[in-house]
């Protein structure tokens, strides 16, 4: 996120937004201390349910998409954008100029992957739950999407982090516990 | 308009227009696509976990 944050104040202009959207169950607290921590003064968006990945088509994070004047998806990445990337932020250093990315050199092989509409109503009806208080139960139904759709990492993360706080939300995120756990 | 009840449908690819959303702020402002018109718009995804 202070990478975030760095390129949007040295880009900064009018004719472009930076903003960034958080897929997050658990509400705008849990984003909004990491836009807090790196005084981010872009918009940030809450999406609890996806409904982005339905629009984009994806299951996984972090992502990219460049939408120009007139509403066009002009570019996508789906997992791994990241600012810290020289090539995407050469890229978007163009894009707030006004320039790019030209058609031909956009190398798109990202596949789409969608939540079946099964998967996708368990997830919603976990999410209800979750926000009822009703926590062991909205896990238990976000295993069966799960088992449903092994390849789920926004539903398998986001049981990881309501199951285990401790390992994302005290001090740094634990990367080695994630991956033993893959 | 994008709307909740659709059911499954080919998501947007790159070239095309997309539906208009409305999405709320971490400070509950319900922001929408079609606000940003005339705006080159970077949408960075994330999560915090």
């Amino acid at each position: 996120m202070p990478g975030w944050q760095q390129f949007y104040k040295e880009n900064y202009n009018d004719s472009f937004e930076l903003m960034s959207v958080a897929i997050d169950v658990q509400g705008a607290d849990r984003p909004l201390h990491y836009i807090d921590e790196a005084c981010a003064k872009f918009p940030t968006l809450l999406d609890k349910s996806n409904k982005l990945g339905r629009l984009l088509g994806f299951r996984i994070v972090p992502n990219g998409f460049l939408i120009d004047e007139n509403g066009v998806l002009k570019y996508r990445e789906i997992g791994k954008f990241s600012i810290e990337s020289p090539s995407t932020k050469q890229m978007l250093v163009k894009w707030t100029r006004g320039s790019g990315p030209d058609p031909d050199n956009v190398l798109d092989n990202t596949e789409f992957h969608q939540m079946t509409i099964e998967v996708r109503r368990m997830f919603e009806r976990g999410l209800e739950l979750y926000e009822m208080g009703m926590t062991h139960q909205s896990i238990d139904i976000w295993k069966k999407a799960l088992e449903l759709d092994p390849d789920n990492y926004i539903v398998r993360k986001q049981i990881w982090a309501v199951e285990n706080p401790e390992k994302f939300y005290s001090g740094k995120i634990d990367t080695d516990w994630q991956k033993n756990r893959l | 308009m994008f709307s909740e009840s659709d059911g499954n449908y080919a998501p947007i690819l790159p070239g095309s227009e997309l539906p208009d959303f409305s999405l709320p702020t971490l400070d509950g402002r319900d922001i929408r696509l079609a606000d940003y018109r005339g705006v080159r718009l970077i949408l960075f995804v994330w999560a915090s976990w």
